[in-house]
């Protein structure tokens, strides 16, 4: 990013798109959305801010320094802490597992190893609770959210094994060290960044999850926030205790953009790199694959268990396909609303961000990918006091849910508009044009169909994010509304389990499309 | 194909001038090169004459019409005719090299018969459903100047196009790129920082230095008569030496050589036959300056015959060899000198040297 704030010159510099990315000046009609897709995305922080501090910094201090607030920020970071560690572990040990040994069955392996990510925690948090009812607190939900976050160490620490140069270990091998020495002195340290990356973002979703916690009865910030708005008079202190959160998770952002930005490249020169030669696990074969079904078990045989359990147990006594059938129709109906906001938000942000450089357009994108900071009971409060105060009519309505999502997912959209348009760089543009296209022929034949699959797949993806959304939806609907996610969750809250089962079962089928769909452009996309 | 001419054309981005008034005249049928070292504007040069940024000043005009700067509105480069060719060819990801080259086409009854016409022009014949990515770098380089000569531009535009092949593919690209656009008898214009590209392809060099066009010339013209010392080592291998101009002979360390005339005119600069008066005429005094000559002007003979040296190190290259000399006298000079084969020379070999042909001479401060 530093590159980027240099002043720029008159200078020529050789590669295909920088010519007209330095040399432009930043066209306004970009400019404009973007920095009202910004504001948007600043709102509910700057709106919290102003919220917490209205009652006077006596009344901030005073909640602040409540034994109460202490020992829960104490349970927060004790709980992100412990399923960090859980998932260091875990997604190291699997992914070592995966891409380095003779498992039996690896590609099978690889594939179940990494389902869980397609499950909502409050959907895991569900199944466990249905089939042990006083299952609950610190325990539960450590395991609940260890279960179904740790591919997000698994699948950054896959990618790094796969990359990394079999000639580096063999170097240490040639100079004298055994392997586990050279696991430990070679591999591990090229791996360390890719499992610090995931590492944090576990920790980030532990902090800003609401579903889990709430269902499992387990008291840390989102649920006390939640409660705390719910069932006092006085807004204020979870106003301030949202503040706290956000202090926390922009802590721990940064210190992933930290890592992020002291990652090495894994391999320097051309050509592509060799396979890597499994090792052999000999006597330990048993111990590995029982700790691989072990995890696979828990993370996906006890939700697929239980879901299959109710079911069953649920269609003796008959499924409320209209309950259902409505539910399903207000998630799209809300979900589509807020995926088309959330990337029409996106597109200046992302093409800005793509093609040009500059102060200016690294905070437009910094100031977009705020809901990445920002917990989804955390925008979802902010937007009920705005509205309630400034915005009376559409209070409770579906204007301010679709704006929540906007701010929740507008990264995703960012990142994938950038990332399109990143594929068409400016040079084809021009070319286009001295070939005889006008602008909008260019825009028609060549920048559509280059970035437009990417910003589609980008939609698709918010879409379906905001379908599993949760405490935006509880706290924002329009009174009377239910989506899959919100029947979910009453049922599960009164004991309905039978009830839920069927939601449980349509979520889980959204969560796992996008995993399915991403997988397919992948592969397409490097054959 | 038409004519180019660029008059006083100037351009700024921001406080930074890049342009500061650059003449260009490109006669129709021309391979023109523009040379210039990175960041000298030439790039900004080549996107004004094709419409994608406007000149501050000046005009811009194309087979005599005038496209830019002038009293009327800007023509948009849809409607300039102006092919080009970027650096990495940027051929469309999505379509095939035939859909590529017929891009710039109408949708007529020629269309197909015009792509199969390009790719055999670049020696691509057959290629047509191929994508870009199924190609090596110089074929793909040849397809975008088929993509960019199918419409039958007024001009062909090159920015750098050789620049990402590597060297040994870049000189039979660089060979075949050249007899296409001569075959299509297309009027070109080539932006290169690379001086053997500029000689070796173009049949007009211009020199682009500090925003404006230094010298233009045959690339004969240009390698022999430089219009000063920095356009006479830019353009190739220079022995430079101190000298005083008396008459029409430069003295220096290797004795008194004949001054090669010129006649400048703005800008540009050509032999003069009838002499001329830059290199001082027998009426001038002394003068003190530079002269310049090339390292294939000195003729290494036998110790004793000429200015004797002495080898004080051998660059063999097989066909020829590059060879340092070190003059007698107090300052101990150096030259260099090419000569063909050379395998018998060694280091603190005695030699003669003689200068063959005349040199040039710039005075100080000029």
């Amino acid at each position: 990013m530093s590159a980027a704030a240099l002043p720029v010159s008159g200078d020529e510099c050789y590669g295909t798109h920088c010519h007209s990315r330095v040399r432009q000046h930043i066209p306004s009609v970009l400019v404009v959305p973007a920095a009202v897709a910004a504001a948007v995305a600043l709102l509910p922080l700057i709106y919290l801010a102003v919220r917490a501090s209205e009652d006077g910094l006596g009344t901030v201090a005073d909640v602040l320094l409540r034994e109460r607030t202490a020992a829960l920020v104490l349970r927060s970071l004790a709980l992100a802490g412990t399923v960090t560690a859980i998932c260091l572990v875990v997604g190291v040990s699997l992914a070592g597992l995966v891409t380095r040994t003779r498992l039996p069955a690896r590609p099978v392996w690889a594939v179940l190893v990494a389902l869980p990510l397609a499950v909502p925690s409050y959907v895991a948090a569900f199944t466990w609770l249905s089939l042990f009812p006083r299952f609950g607190g610190f325990l539960g939900a450590t395991l609940v959210l260890s279960l179904v976050s740790y591919p997000y160490v698994y699948l950054p620490v896959v990618a790094a094994l796969s990359r990394i140069d079999p000639a580096h270990e063999e170097v240490a091998r040639a100079l004298g060290r055994g392997p586990l020495r050279t696991f430990l002195s070679v591999t591990a340290r090229q791996v360390r960044p890719a499992a610090a990356g995931g590492a944090l973002l576990v920790a980030l979703y532990v902090l800003s999850d609401f579903g889990a916690v709430a269902m499992l009865r387990y008291d840390v910030f989102t649920r006390v926030i939640y409660t705390s708005y719910r069932s006092s008079f006085d807004p204020t202190p979870a106003a301030i205790l949202s503040c706290v959160l956000v202090a926390i998770t922009v802590l721990i952002l940064w210190g992933e953009i930290r890592t992020r930005g002291s990652r090495a490249y894994a391999r320097l020169g051309a050509g592509a790199a060799r396979q890597h030669r499994p090792a052999p696990l000999r006597g330990w074969t048993a111990a590995a694959l029982a700790w691989c079904a072990l995890v696979v078990g828990l993370a996906v045989g006890v939700p697929l268990v239980a879901i299959g359990y109710w079911l069953a147990r649920g269609s003796s006594a008959g499924i409320d396909v209209g309950e259902l059938a409505s539910a399903a129709v207000s998630t799209l109906a809300v979900s589509a609303l807020g995926a088309l906001l959330t990337v029409a938000l996106a597109l200046p942000v992302g093409a800005l961000a793509g093609r040009y450089r500059g102060r200016r357009v690294r905070l437009l994108e910094q100031a977009a990918y705020a809901g990445h900071a920002l917990p989804g009971v955390v925008v979802a409060l902010s937007l009920v006091f705005l509205s309630v105060r400034y915005a009376r009519p559409i209070y409770q309505e579906v204007p301010v849910l679709v704006l929540a999502y906007a701010v929740l997912f507008l990264p995703a959209a960012v990142a994938a508009v950038r990332a399109s348009v990143a594929q068409c760089p400016p040079a084809l543009e021009d070319v286009a044009r001295s070939l005889g296209r006008t602008p909008g022929g260019v825009l028609r034949s060549i920048t559509v169909p280059l970035a437009g699959p990417g910003i589609a797949a980008g939609a698709v993806l918010v879409f379906l994010t905001c379908m599993k959304e949760l405490p935006a939806t509880l706290l924002l609907r329009p009174t009377g509304m239910e989506t899959l996610a919100t029947r979910l969750w009453s049922n599960t809250e009164v004991g309905a389990y039978a009830g839920a089962a069927p939601f449980a079962v349509a979520l889980l089928l959204l969560a796992a499309l996008p995993t399915a769909l991403l997988g397919h452009r992948w592969r397409t996309r490097h054959e | 194909m038409s004519e180019l001419t660029v008059r006083g054309v100037c351009k700024s981005f921001g406080p930074h001038p890049v342009l500061t008034g650059v003449d260009l005249h490109v006669p129709s049928g021309t391979l023109a090169a523009v040379l210039g070292p990175s960041g000298c504007g030439k790039t900004t040069l080549l996107r004004i004459v094709a419409g994608f940024e406007s000149p501050d000043a000046g005009e811009v005009s194309i087979g005599g019409s005038v496209v830019a700067g002038g009293p009327g509105r800007a023509v948009p480069p849809e409607r300039r005719r102006v092919g080009i060719v970027p650096q990495e060819g940027a051929l469309f990801p999505h379509l095939s090299v035939a859909g590529n080259v017929a891009f710039g086409l109408g949708r007529g009854r020629r269309r197909a018969a015009r792509v199969d016409e390009m790719l055999e022009l670049v020696g691509l014949a057959g290629y047509g459903p191929r994508m870009p990515h199924q190609l090596s770098g110089g074929q793909q380089q040849r397809v975008a100047l088929a993509r960019a000569l199918a419409p039958d531009p007024a001009l062909v535009l090159l920015d750098e196009p050789f620049s990402a092949l590597d060297t040994g593919l870049r000189a039979a690209v660089r060979e075949d790129v050249r007899a296409a656009l001569l075959a299509a008898g297309a009027t070109a214009v080539l932006v290169t920082h690379d001086q053997q590209e500029a000689l070796s392809m173009a049949s007009l060099v211009a020199v682009l230095r500090d925003g404006r066009i230094v010298q233009a010339a045959s690339p004969a013209d240009l390698y022999t008569v430089p219009r000063d010392l920095t356009v006479g080592t830019f353009v190739g291998e220079a022995v430079v030496l101190p000298a005083v101009l008396r008459a029409d002979r430069a003295e220096c360390a290797l004795g008194a050589l004949p001054v090669r005339r010129l006649r400048r005119t703005n800008g540009s600069s050509a032999l003069d036959p009838a002499g001329g008066s830059a290199a001082g005429g027998s009426a001038a005094p002394a003068a003190r300056g530079s002269v310049l000559l090339r390292p294939e002007q000195l003729v290494l003979g036998p110790a004793g015959s000429g200015v004797s040296a002495r080898i004080t190190g051998v660059q063999f290259f097989g066909h020829d060899a590059l060879v340092r000399l070190s003059l007698p006298g107090g300052d101990s000079t150096e030259v260099m000198a090419r000569t063909l084969g050379g395998h018998e020379l060694r280091t603190d070999d005695e030699v003669g040297l003689t200068v063959a042909g005349p040199v040039s001479f710039f005075p100080s401060g000029s």
